[in-house]
């Protein structure tokens, strides 16, 4: 049987348009993904055992906590979206941690994330996102599961650059992609990918 | 019309998929055809506050149970369906 690699959504579409100066749009590759969602009545213990497996600050909220190896976004009550290393122990590693307090879903083949920034991002964005982005009332450390485009994604934001990040089914990824370079061709667009 | 969903904060409605209102109970399974005809397609339409069931589908998805005045869209609040009574 031959092996499988991993191949990320955007791989093949990084390109410049216009200036390319305006937004930096940077694929996050070859990350494990998985969904937690907590049992019936087992919100506050499946975000402590979370926390406690990955020793970061896990809240039942649309918050993100992330550490260098790991990322873990509230996306819904009881519900998470969780980054980390290209590692098949990952996966395993959640389920046994939540054994009997969470579902745990290996979504590492389902999922493709970018990395946003640039002096212009801001004003790309809001062509976009129906939500108020403004740095008083998102600000890091939010999450926001909404959609772009017609197309469902997680967004959040890292730090106050502003650098965001957007993880989507990875199926759309072109889709999110033909979304972004329309709206950011203006400003400038770089897409970096493997 | 923003409904404000208790997880993810003010959304547009166009995020959620509205599904009517709040109860009416399923009849008893040896009730009368009339009662389940009744059940299955015959609302009252009132000029009030309401409690419906929206779907936060294209968010949290998380369902809630939202109090409207149809007649001015008002919402007064938005609350988890799993918190409130059937
Ligand atoms: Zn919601």
């Amino acid at each position: 049987m031959a092996d499988l690699v991993h191949r990320g959504g955007y791989a093949g579409l990084g390109r410049r348009v216009g200036s390319g100066d305006g937004v930096l749009a940077v694929e996050r590759a070859g990350l494990a993904a998985a969904t937690v969602i907590a049992r019936r009545g087992k919100a506050e213990e499946a975000a402590a055992r979370l926390g406690g497996h990955l020793g970061l600050p896990v809240a039942d909220a649309a918050k993100r906590a992330a550490s260098p190896t790991a990322t873990v976004l509230g996306t819904g009550p009881g519900t998470w979206l969780v980054f980390g290393a290209e590692d098949p122990g990952f996966v395993a590693g959640l389920a046994a941690a939540l054994a009997g307090v969470a579902a745990v879903i290996d979504q590492s083949d389902g999922q493709a994330v970018l990395h946003l920034s640039g002096t212009r991002l801001p004003e790309v964005l809001e062509k976009g996102v129906r939500i108020d982005l403004d740095p008083a009332r998102f600000t890091p450390g939010d999450v926001a599961v909404t959609s772009i485009a017609h197309i469902g994604v997680t967004l959040w934001k890292i730090d106050a650059a502003p650098t965001f990040a957007v993880a989507l089914p990875r199926s759309y990824a072109g889709s999110f992609q033909h979304w972004l370079e329309a709206s950011a061709g203006p400003a400038g667009l770089t897409v970096v990918s493997d | 019309m923003r409904i404000p969903c208790p997880f993810c904060g003010e959304r547009d409605s166009d995020e959620f998929l509205s599904i009517g209102t709040v109860g009416p109970a399923r009849p008893d399974e040896k009730a009368s055809l009339d009662a389940f005809v009744d059940y299955l397609h015959f609302r009252d339409n009132p000029a009030a506050e309401t409690r419906e069931h929206w779907h936060h589908v294209h968010g949290c998805r998380q369902w809630l149970v939202v109090s409207r005045d149809t007649r001015s869209h008002t919402i007064s609040a938005a609350e988890p369906a799993r918190r409130s009574a059937p």
